[in-house]
């Protein structure tokens, strides 16, 4: 059966600024690809994400439940506080592992 | 009570008639899931119904209030499992919310309308409900004392909150909370569409919580979501949330600008409650009390809110003593009575109401404001220059006010757009409601529903597309035993499907159904003098089974009160022609029928042809337009022919009847006549005679008409000379489509093609059937639009008529065709005066005539606007060695689509189209951007290779493509078969470049031995049809016979393939036709079969 040639799968997806509606074309196939890479287990690094909205998180969700049927899951890393913190009211984070960004230390500090 | 619409009430409409659009079809959903039940539809429903009770108590509308509170009581029922919605009870529901259409359609009659029968069968439904539910808790005694009683009890027994919610609530949290004095609130949003398409973010949701209160516990619910789609992110993202606050329940959704229905508040015993919004029920003066209190005895009017309706015990009982005004429920809405029928004799009158607001999305309004913004910017440049005379400002502003004009206008007509959803969510009702008649059962499959189209046109749809619905259920589909009999399925399939195609919207309506009978068709036709029996010997198989658009023609053995009156199928086809659309049928007997219907986009602009006859300008809507031909003097001789007392002109192999337009419409024929540059009255009999006996081949009279064409104003230079060889002697014909068939319109002159304004015809002029409308022109004049059916009609023209009287001789022009060499369809042009080119014709788009100071150069490359964007613009002599695009001030732009891109190359004229029988030289004076050199017309003449061509120049825009392989890795193999070298060459090229590797054969036979030599290698097939030794469909032949080959793609490629040539091709098992030199279209192609 003849197809396309595959780029390598991304270990984890890094989305941009927003997971909106308007960035959701290009991030569906890249979710897609990773999970099957991965089988069934995808990490979304989120440190670049300033902005999550109800179609992005539907996508989130959507991707979590496709790796629950394949039997993985889905990690959200390097998540920023503002975020972390919607997540946590939309309980989220009781459903989805979600890892919260470590805030840079400052120059010069010592131990 | 008499009441007026005013604002508040006008929303109410539209809010109502916007929950009521997906009403009927959610029902039907309902009905079918059965015991299934989809809680989210049902509450879908339910809170549709309660949203309009709600604003109708606001409004006083007492009686829409009581019907859809009974209707309420039945969804709660339903919703809370004590209720399957049967067949019989969805019945009663439809019935009802026909009836609420109704009175919201008409308002201010709503209070008049009788509803008592809809209330008797809704309450018969709802008090059997609580008597079954009695006699479980066995307390009859008391039922029976009091009906009331039971509901009562119920009352007191709301829906436990944590069960709702679907996770454990924080009790402790929402105890101390409510200890002190707050509010605790559960609030169950759809996030989507309650807040993303409201356009708030989820932060300013939160914001408001936090601002207003605290979030005890909010859950998104992650199996309503399901899994990640393909492409469109999910539409459903429901979200839970129990929120403590010491605001009312009165406040609490105005803060967040939800819903009531979403929110409950929570009880010291986690119980819910439905919140008191002060809008609703609660807030409205109770209506009188109704002369009959029986219609209301389960749920009084003081407890409608309570939650006993929503949610009471679940309970599995029949409603056997209901069942006798169930079923006469069923047969008084079943479908003897059309949908829009109703039980109680509600007022069927639709006022305008419906139709006189439009809901238009913000962001679409600010851009309009934005437009006006501009366009007053540019009005006031425009004054200025004028005030100050400078001509340059002028123009700039002149093109920037033409700009935001076009800009305005397609946003105005966005904000008419509607779904045709609209249209095609009637139909589920009406397949179901006719095949329970008729005892047949059908599936109805819709597609397309965002498809959208003008409101006006999305009116005028409804009443032609339900004929044509009704018609297929009706005489199409067959009863399920007859099927059965057959081999068919048992459920009959019905498809509504709507999709974008060529800038219009295609509608087609599709059965698995018996079909049409074409000669059986033809045989009634005959019978009632509608046609002679020779017309009806050598008319196609289209032609046969398009006789059913013919007025008063019905074959339909019983008339039916659904179809087969012999009225309905003109009339569909005569409204929807009306609408600038067309009706198309395909049928096979036994196997099904398709109507396909074609409509413009919109109604009030449409893009026209502008044509002059006799001095005055016509337009012709592009929608019935097919192509334009001008055929020059000299040619008009070799090029028109008489078939019987028809004219004809050859075109591509066909023989298309011609029409003069002067003729038609009754106006005295002339001619411009180039030596006094005068218009003439034209004696001539037939368009093929001569007006002058001068001989032209004298050579005092000859020049070479090629150059009497590039000498403009041509009249000024020529005296004296033949006319037959004079460019405005050329014969012009504007070839348009009625759907059933195809003709000529002679006209004077061809102008450009214009946006036109459709104004409706005066009615002193209704009765002049050619005529469409009227447009008023740029320079104020008014040019009548031409109705291109009409004027068919009046030719005496009809396609049974055109065509069979083309049809002989067609043939025999295809014959001939068949016994010479392979016929190309190629136009050629000019670059240099001296220097002609051609290009496959299939691969132009269009052909433009600009002016060259049009042409922009921008980054080093030439451009020019073109319909919004900027259109690259190359000449030949920027790749290949060939003489120079000549200067002049007009000059030809033909547009292609290479590499999926919009890209125009300069030329001047004359061009033509032409079919010729090409012996091509792949050799001899083939360089970069040029395959080849044929004779045409005694010229030795350039192919223009248009991918090498824009490769050259723009290789990057190629850079994109992938490399193809097979699962293996490996790189497909194709197997090519073309006895023509230069074809082959060609062919292979495009494929190789498309990353195949391509095994050549020079024909079948040797293909056939390459391909058993490399079995495992090849994937697929590609053949020419017409081969020496074996043919194409020898070849496929051999291939689908062979077990080892017989999944193997064979796609043929050909110059020219008629319908018979395709049937014959699939008789072979060719699985596709592509046309020679497509190349974008044979890759794609190619690209389908190797996925399959």
């Amino acid at each position: 059966m003849p197809k396309k040639k595959k780029k390598t799968a991304e270990k984890a997806v890094r989305p941009g600024k927003g997971i909106t509606a308007g960035e959701l074309e290009n991030l569906i196939p890249r979710l897609h690809k990773a999970i099957e890479q991965n089988s069934g287990n995808l990490t979304i690094d989120c440190s670049r994400v300033t902005r999550v909205d109800p179609p992005g998180l539907a996508v989130v969700v959507g991707a979590n439940n496709s790796c629950l049927d394949l039997g993985g899951k889905v990690v959200l890393t390097n998540v920023g506080e503002k975020i972390a913190d919607m997540f946590h009211l939309l309980g989220l984070e009781q459903q989805i592992e979600i890892h919260s960004k470590i805030p840079p230390k400052s120059k010069g500090a010592t131990s | 009570m008499s009441i007026e619409i005013d604002e508040t009430l006008q929303v109410f409409i539209d809010e109502s008639i916007d929950h009521l659009a997906d009403i009927e079809s959610d029902l039907l959903s309902i009905e079918e899931a059965g015991a299934n039940l989809d809680e989210d539809l049902v509450n879908k429903v339910y809170r549709a119904a309660h949203s309009i009770k709600g604003g109708a108590g606001f409004m006083g509308l007492t009686v829409i209030q009581k019907l859809t509170h009974e209707m309420e009581n039945i969804l709660g029922l339903i919703r809370s499992r004590e209720l399957v919605p049967t067949p019989e009870i969805v019945n009663i529901l439809l019935s009802a919310s026909d009836t609420l259409k109704d009175m919201v359609n008409d308002i201010t009659a709503s209070n008049e309308v009788d509803i008592s029968r809809h209330l008797e069968l809704l309450v018969a439904i709802t008090e059997e409900s609580y008597q079954g539910e009695t006699a479980v808790t066995g307390d009859e005694a008391d039922s029976a004392a009091d009906p009331v009683e039971p509901e009562a009890e119920e009352a007191e027994k709301p829906l436990n909150a944590a069960e709702f919610a679907g996770f454990a609530l924080p009790a402790m949290e929402i105890i101390d909370a409510l200890d002190n004095g707050r509010h605790v609130y559960l609030i169950d949003i759809a996030l989507i569409p309650d807040i993303y398409e409201k356009d708030r973010s989820l932060q300013e949701l939160f914001d408001d919580m936090k601002d207003t209160g605290t979030l005890l516990m909010g859950r998104v619910d992650m199996e309503a979501v399901g899994s990640l789609p393909e492409d469109l992110p999910p539409c459903a993202l429901p979200y839970k949330a129990v929120y403590a606050t010491i605001l009312n329940p009165g406040d609490i959704n105005i803060l967040f600008r939800l819903p009531e229905n979403c929110i409950f508040q929570i009880t010291e015993d986690l119980h819910l409650l439905p919140i008191d919004t002060g809008i609703g029920v609660a807030a409205t003066p109770k209506p009188a009390p109704t002369a009959e209190p029986k219609l209301d005895p389960v749920v009084p009017a003081q407890k409608e809110e309570s939650p006993v309706e929503e949610f009471s015990v679940v309970e599995d009982h029949a409603l056997h003593s209901v069942e006798n005004e169930i079923e006469t429920a069923a047969k008084v809405s079943s479908a003897s009575a059309p949908p829009s029928q109703n039980v109680c004799g509600a007022p069927k009158s639709m006022t305008a109401s419906s139709e006189t607001s439009l809901r238009v999305h913000v962001s679409l309004l600010d851009s309009l404001m934005t437009l006006a913004g501009e366009l007053v910017l540019s009005r006031n440049q425009l004054l200025q220059s004028l005030a100050s005379d400078d001509r340059r400002l002028s123009e700039m502003s002149g093109q920037r006010i033409d700009l935001i004009t076009s800009e305005l206008q397609e946003a105005i007509m966005l904000t008419r757009m509607q779904p045709i959803g609209v249209v095609f969510n009637k139909f589920p009702r009406v397949v179901r409601d006719l095949s329970q008649k008729l005892g047949k059962e059908v599936e109805l499959v819709i597609e397309g529903k965002t498809v959208e189209l003008d409101k006006t046109i999305i009116e005028a749809i409804n009443d032609p597309l339900t004929h044509l619905v009704r018609n297929s259920v009706d005489h199409g589909i067959e009863a399920p035993a007859e099927r059965r009999k057959i081999g068919k399925q048992r459920v009959g399939r019905v498809l509504l499907k709507a999709f974008h195609a060529a800038g219009q919207v295609n509608i087609q309506i599709s059965d698995d159904g018996r079909g049409l009978n074409g000669d059986k068709l033809a045989a009634a036709a005959v019978k009632k003098g509608l046609l002679t029996e020779e017309q009806s010997r050598t008319m196609s198989e289209k032609e046969k089974v398009s006789l059913i658009f013919l007025p008063g023609f019905s074959t339909a053995e019983n008339i039916s009160d659904v179809s087969g009156r012999g009225v309905g199928m003109d009339v569909v086809k005569t409204n929807l022609e009306k609408l600038g659309g067309q009706t198309e049928i395909d049928s096979e007997p036994g196997k099904g029928t398709s109507i396909g219907i074609k409509l413009p986009l919109t109604l009030a602009i449409i893009p026209s042809q502008i044509v002059v006859t006799e001095g005055e300008r016509y337009a012709i809507p592009q929608v019935s337009l097919v192509e334009l031909l001008r055929i020059p003097a000299d040619k008009v001789k070799e090029r028109i022919e008489k078939v019987g007392d028809a004219e004809v002109v050859r075109l591509r192999g066909n023989l298309l009847p011609l029409v003069r337009l002067a003729d038609v419409i009754g106006l005295e024929r002339t001619f411009f006549d180039p030596d006094n540059h005068e218009e003439r009255p034209d004696r001539r009999q037939d368009i093929a005679d001569r007006r002058s006996k001068e001989s032209p081949l004298t050579p005092e009279n000859f020049q070479d008409p090629d150059q009497s064409e590039k000498d403009e104003p041509e009249a000024e230079v020529r005296t004296g000379g033949d006319r037959r060889y004079h460019a405005r002697s050329a014969l012009n014909i504007a070839v348009v489509s009625t759907g059933a068939m195809k003709y000529g319109v002679i006209v004077d002159r061809l102008y450009d093609a214009e946006e036109i304004v459709v104004k409706p015809l005066g009615r002193h002029l209704k009765n002049c059937k050619g005529y469409a409308g009227a447009t008023i022109m740029g320079d104020g004049r008014v040019s009548l639009i031409l109705d291109v059916g009409n004027l068919a009609h009046m030719a005496g023209l009809t396609s049974v008529e055109g065509a069979s009287r083309a049809k002989d001789v067609a043939q025999e022009a295809r014959e001939k065709n068949m016994a010479g060499n392979e016929k190309q369809s190629l136009l050629t042009f000019r670059g240099d005066v001296t220097e002609q080119f051609a290009v496959p014709l299939n691969l132009v788009e269009r052909i433009e005539k600009i002016e060259k100071k049009q042409i922009e150069t921008v980054g080093g490359t030439q451009v020019m606007q073109y319909r919004g964007s900027s259109l690259p613009l190359f000449t030949v002599d920027q790749v290949a060695q060939v003489k120079t695009l000549v200067d002049t001030a007009n000059l030809l732009v033909i547009v292609f689509t290479i590499a999926g891109r919009e890209v125009g190359l300069m030329a001047t004229g004359p061009v033509d189209a032409i079919d010729v029988a090409l012996s091509i030289d792949g050799m001899t004076l083939k360089q970069t951007g040029i395959m080849g050199s044929a004779i045409i017309d005694g010229h030795t003449t350039l192919l223009v290779d248009m991918y090498e061509l824009v490769r050259h120049l723009n290789p990057e825009w190629f850079e994109m493509q992938e490399t193809v392989t097979t699962s293996e890795g490996e790189t497909p193999t194709i197997l090519y078969a073309e006895d023509s070298n230069f074809f082959r060459s060609q062919v292979k090229g495009f494929m190789e470049d498309a990353g195949y590797r391509v095994l050549e054969a020079e024909d079948g036979l040797e293909a056939w031995d390459l391909l058993q030599e490399h079995a495992n290698e090849i994937s697929m097939v590609v053949t020419d049809v017409e081969m020496p030794n074996l043919d194409g469909l020898g070849l496929s032949r051999k291939i689908k016979t062979d077990e080892r080959f017989s999944s193997m793609s064979v796609i043929a490629l050909t110059t020219l393939a008629g319908e018979d040539d395709i049937a014959r091709g699939r008789e072979a098992g060719i699985d596709d036709y592509q046309i020679k030199l497509d190349r974008e279209k044979l890759i794609e192609c190619i690209s389908v079969h190797l996925n399959q």
